[in-house]
């Protein structure tokens, strides 16, 4: 784990250094400033020692949690990122949550009715809806729910006149209806197809045909045998999307005007705030490969096979 | 019993019969689009009234630019299924290599390869590729290595395991003891093993591709001089469509991706049911 | 059933709130209010309510904005200013003391300001009202250019900010403008009016700036009565069609004002054939100008002088000079005379809709004289980053000289276009070096005397119509919206547009 995250560094202090140009000058801005104070800045940021020292520079003040000063925010991008982080995490847990606990049930129920009409129609809907831009469907939702039927807000996270905690509380909930709406119904079939495929490989396997034999009814396999045997390889299938969950979605917010992580990232590359852009890359990509890490640890506890193995 | 050709086959299931049609008229769109399309879009003196809701002459309405869209679809056409191509070849070829040679060779290479695709599917993609594309520029062949660079990964693990299975037939160990060469056993037949998957996971790659060019296009990195179906949604969005009632222009592009996508994810469905008859049985 | 319930109170309680508040929709982001460092228009904006200068410019002139008067002194290379009774928005008064700081800040912290602040040498506090500056260097552009960049900030607050470049002054931003920080939320910044101050709003009690993504979100507020006014230009597109069906568009209102910038082909005068005087003629005859302002700006574009300054500067805007024509046979003429060979040329635009545009008609006009040219379509910055190492034949750029037409001084006098370490010294890309230009522009820097200084661009304007240093091809208008749902008393300038401080002053809630 921590060679990766070492390789995520080395890689995005390479990157910056690609730059065409000379990196002091992006910070100051100007070319034609006087020689003497061009060499006071770098010296001041460290860029006139070799390059080789400066990235023990940079890897040393990465260590210590440090990764800059934003060039736009003027203050240290670590406290940008992590200002934005829960508005991310607000953004995407609840309808993935959400569709991870409705995705068990009709996962399991169409397994278990296979071939039927429902599950015919979830699994046409999962796929298709693959196929379906989703800053397309975002765009379309907003273009029939906020602006046609103006039943939700155009875009933000919150009312700036809600001043008291519960005015807040219902006017971020009312504002992140949508996103979150558009996000849950992009994940549900999908993950529900995902357990319904699952269960199907699980009922095939001896000790589900050993419990049938057993005469248990479908229910008590259902609840006993297939959802604990699920939930591992469901485990794993979520470490897949915790990028997404940290990360949040750069065309979803941008769609929503939701500042989170991805408009972050988006601004920070317009504005050529390279260390800002450099840190929420990294700092996702290392919250990605801890949350990996803990995962591979829970899986190992929850799933019996593992265990065993 | 001989087998059918697998176009053939491919024609025999309805989710093959509809991809191969769409697909086949996407290409020749894309293709023929000088003679097909109705304007040319990258020519400012057959602009007309922007705005226009579609009609006779303008079958799919004008943008804010007065450009046909009708037009614009079909000269995106080639942007999308170009990159759809190049990336799907591009992550079967590489990633079906990476694959296959881990598993022949196992050992260190292995484990190096394996926990580099571990590290690879985890990242998070876009944000990446703004970084990149940020600091190196935006052009149409950046967009199509980068999507090779994170596609590449999960066509590589399936693979090892397909050629893991091989691996373990008695045919590959005859062969060795005959004096086969690991390369040329890879060559001669792992490999061709994987042919069949390698197939469907190039036309996953390549609908995702499409899906993502759109979507990197939408967010302002597509390459400026072409026209592409994330583009025109891009203008659309930027230049106020919604507003103008103009859905004309925010539909129709949305409608193209999500054919092409969707014909050549399907291509890939029916071509793991090909390859796959058990699938079958399971999915009807 | 609850939550639809609590939607509907949450609405009406938004509502109450808002009375006299004008809400103001922008685009961008604010991450810092810091003064002397602004990396957005919205951060600009806000700091030019918080913030105030020494010297403001008005209609192409420098006018007094703290500076009650000022007194130039060409032999001590000095400037000595006395200061209006002014108050910060803590309440403290505004001394010479904290302007002599504002200004010595810079110079002791380095900060790195362009090179204006190579000419400025310090700032010396002469009584309580009264502040001298010393310059390295004396001329116009110095009196131009630096009072009016350096903010004034209270001494009291900013003596212990160790490292001003990495200070966002987000907290309590206090300055002496018409408008004070009351608070901020992830996507709003509220000020109060400030109502010590002489020009302080009378009727309303401050401004919500709602920063929003893109235009079409705030444009939909601003039909939905959410805004009152969007702080950007509209496509102009989008006011053709609210212009021409104003009964969907029932409170809104368009205002179509003459703009400040100038769009024009820059070309590179160190290469063959842009060197050449009858090749840049040829270019300028071959140019359809009122179709390129009807097709790419809908109408809403202006003609642009020969002599290249727009009308907004009006104290040294010469309207006699006329506009560019269209003369194909002329055009040709000229382009026969030059030395061209025929070679193909590149023009760099960046991606912007309206320049992408111009280039392609450009492209098409130089096609029918015979030059044939291809466009490159590049990002802002990379575009930028081309021009400042002169690498490029032609381009489309927009030169914002309405407001401070001195500006020219760095567009077009040699000494900016020298290349320095692979990059043009200053603005002048181009390199242009026409030595009667420089004469010119040589006298504007010296003329700290109005009459005199009025002469001086007047025959700037002769010259560059004469010597064609660039071609300007139109002056898009400037075109904002605003509602009068909920206030009135909309104040519209020609000079400034409609969101100007005189509006502030006196809109009324209806």
């Amino acid at each position: 784990m921590v060679l990766t995250i070492f390789l995520a560094l080395t890689f995005s202090f390479l990157l910056i250094r690609l730059l065409p140009g000379d990196p002091a000058e992006r910070y100051y801005g100007d070319p034609r400033l006087p020689i003497e104070i061009k060499t006071e800045i770098k010296a001041a940021f460290g860029l006139d020692k070799p390059v080789y020292m400066q990235y023990f520079i940079f890897l040393g003040n990465a260590v210590k949690g440090d990764l800059g000063i934003s060039y736009t925010y003027r203050r240290s991008v670590v406290g940008v990122v992590m200002e934005r982080m829960p508005w991310t995490l607000l953004l995407t847990t609840v309808p993935t949550v959400l569709s991870m606990v409705l995705g068990l049930k009709i996962g399991t129920y169409i397994a278990f009715n296979r071939l039927k009409f429902f599950d015919r129609f979830m699994r046409s809907v999962a796929f298709a809806l693959n196929s379906v831009p989703t800053f397309w469907l975002a765009l379309l939702m907003v273009m029939g729910f906020a602006f046609y039927l103006p039943i939700f807000p155009l875009q933000g996270m919150i009312d700036p006149l809600a001043v008291t905690m519960p005015e807040r509380f219902f006017s971020v909930l009312r504002h992140a209806a949508l996103p979150w709406i558009t996000i849950f119904m992009v994940t549900l079939p999908s993950f529900a197809v995902h357990v319904r495929n699952l269960t199907i490989n699980i009922l095939g396997e001896d000790f589900i045909i050993t419990a049938k034999a057993k005469g248990l009814k479908k229910a008590q396999i259902r609840k006993k045998h297939v959802l604990r045997n699920a939930l591992g390889p469901l485990f794993s299938i979520l470490t897949l999307r915790v990028a997404g969950l940290v990360g949040g979605s750069v065309l979803i917010e941008t769609i929503f005007s939701w500042r989170g992580m991805g408009l972050l990232v988006l601004e920070a590359s317009r504005g050529s705030d390279y260390p800002l852009l450099q840190a929420t890359v990294l700092i996702t990509i290392i919250l990605v490969i801890v949350a990996n890490f803990v995962a591979d640890i829970l899986q190992a506890v929850f799933d019996p096979r593992v265990r065993y193995s | 019993m001989k087998r059918r050709g697998p176009l053939k086959e491919l024609w025999n299931s309805t989710e093959g019969r509809f991809s191969l049609v769409v697909i086949s008229g996407l290409v020749i769109l894309a293709i023929f689009a000088g003679w097909i399309a109705p304007y040319d879009p990258y020519d400012i003196t057959q602009r007309t009234f922007p705005l226009q809701p579609p009609s006779t002459r303008h079958l799919l309405g004008t943008d804010g630019f007065g450009i046909d869209v009708l037009s614009q679809i079909i000269y995106g056409a080639r942007v999308s299924l170009t990159i759809g191509v190049l990336v799907g070849v591009g992550v079967a070829a590489i990633g079906g290599f990476i694959g296959a040679l881990a598993a022949t060779y196992g050992g260190i290479s292995d484990t190096l390869s394996m926990r580099t695709v571990d590290f690879i599917m985890v990242l998070p993609g876009l944000p990446i590729m703004i970084m990149i594309m940020t600091t190196i520029g935006s052009s149409f062949w950046v967009m199509v290595m980068i999507f090779i660079m994170f596609g590449w990964a999960g066509t590589a693990r399936v693979t090892r395991a397909i050629v893991l299975v091989e691996k373990s037939r008695g045919y590959v160990d005859a062969a060795r003891c005959a004096g086969a060469s690991k390369m040329y056993v890879l060559m001669k037949h792992l490999l061709p093993a994987t042919y069949s998957i390698l197939f469907v996971t190039a036309a996953f790659a390549a609908g995702g591709a499409i899906l993502a060019e759109a979507g990197l296009a939408f967010l302002g990195f597509g390459d400026p001089k072409l026209v592409s179906w994330g583009k025109m949604l891009n203008f659309a969005r930027t230049y106020n469509a919604m507003i103008l009632g103009a859905w004309w222009w925010i539909i129709f592009p949305g409608v193209a991706v999500f054919l092409a996508s969707f014909s050549i994810m399907m291509m890939g469905i029916a071509l793991e049911k090909t390859f796959n008859p058990r699938l079958r049985e399971r999915d009807r | 059933m609850k939550k639809s319930l609590a939607f509907v109170l949450s609405l009406l309680v938004s509502v109450a709130a808002i009375a006299s508040y004008l809400n103001v929709a922008m685009i961008g982001e604010v991450r810092s209010l810091n003064p002397y460092f602004v990396s957005s228009s919205a951060e600009r904006q806000l700091i030019g309510y918080l913030y105030e200068t020494l010297l403001t410019t008005q209609g192409g002139m420098t006018v007094g904005a703290i500076a009650e008067s000022w007194e130039v002194s060409i032999p001590e290379r000095s400037m000595t200013v006395t200061l209006k009774e002014r108050a910060f928005h803590d309440g403290t008064p505004l001394t010479a003391e904290d302007v002599a700081f504002s200004f010595n800040m810079t110079v002791e912290k380095r900060l790195p300001m362009g090179p204006l602040l190579a000419w400025f040498a310090g700032a010396e506090v002469i009584n309580e009202h009264t502040v001298k500056l010393n310059f390295r260097v004396l001329n116009s552009s110095v009196i131009d250019m630096i009072p009016v960049a350096i903010p004034i900030i209270p001494k009291a607050r900013w003596k212990d900010v160790e490292r001003p470049m990495e200070f966002s002054n987000l907290e309590d931003p206090v300055g002496t403008g018409t408008f004070k920080f009351s608070r901020s939320t992830p996507q709003t910044v509220t000020f109060d009016a400030f109502d010590k101050h002489p020009d302080a709003p009378e009727y309303i009690s401050g401004i919500v700036f709602h920063l929003v993504q893109d235009q079409t979100m705030g444009f939909l507020g601003l039909v939905r009565g959410d805004y009152d006014y969007i702080a950007w230009d509209l496509d102009p597109v989008l006011a053709t069609q609210i212009l021409q069906t104003p009964s969907r568009y029932p409170d809104m209102n368009v205002a179509i004002t003459e703009g400040i910038n100038v769009t024009s082909v820059m070309f590179n005068h160190r290469r063959e054939p842009m060197n050449d005087l009858n090749f840049r003629k040829a270019i300028q005859y071959a140019v359809n100008y009122p179709e390129i302002i009807e097709r790419v700006y809908q109408g809403y574009a202006s003609e642009a002088s020969l002599g290249m300054i727009p009308s907004t500067a009006e104290y040294v805007y010469d309207g006699s000079l006329g506009a560019p024509v269209l003369d194909v046979d002329l055009a040709r003429h000229y382009l026969e005379q030059s030395d061209y060979d025929g070679r193909k040329l590149r023009i760099l635009v960046s991606s912007t809709k309206e320049q992408m545009e111009v280039a392609e008609y450009l492209k098409l006009y130089l096609g029918r004289i015979g030059i044939e040219i291809e466009v490159d379509v590049l990002g802002h910055e990379a575009v930028t980053s081309r021009l400042q190492s002169a690498d490029f034949d032609m381009a489309i750029t927009g030169y914002t000289i309405g407001a401070q037409p001195s500006m020219l001084f760095y567009h077009m006098h040699t000494s900016r276009g020298e290349i320095e370490d692979g990059r043009v010294a200053g603005y002048n890309y181009g390199g242009i070096s026409i030595p009667e230009i420089d004469a010119v522009l040589n006298r504007i820097w010296m003329s700290f005397e109005e009459t005199a200084l009025k002469q001086a661009f007047v025959d700037l304007q002769r010259m560059i119509a004469e010597f064609v240093p660039a071609v300007p091809i139109c002056v898009p208008n400037r075109v904002q919206a605003y509602s009068t749902k909920r206030f009135t008393n909309w104040q519209i300038s020609d000079v400034d547009g409609v969101f100007t401080s005189e509006t502030l002053r006196v809109l009324q809630p209806k």
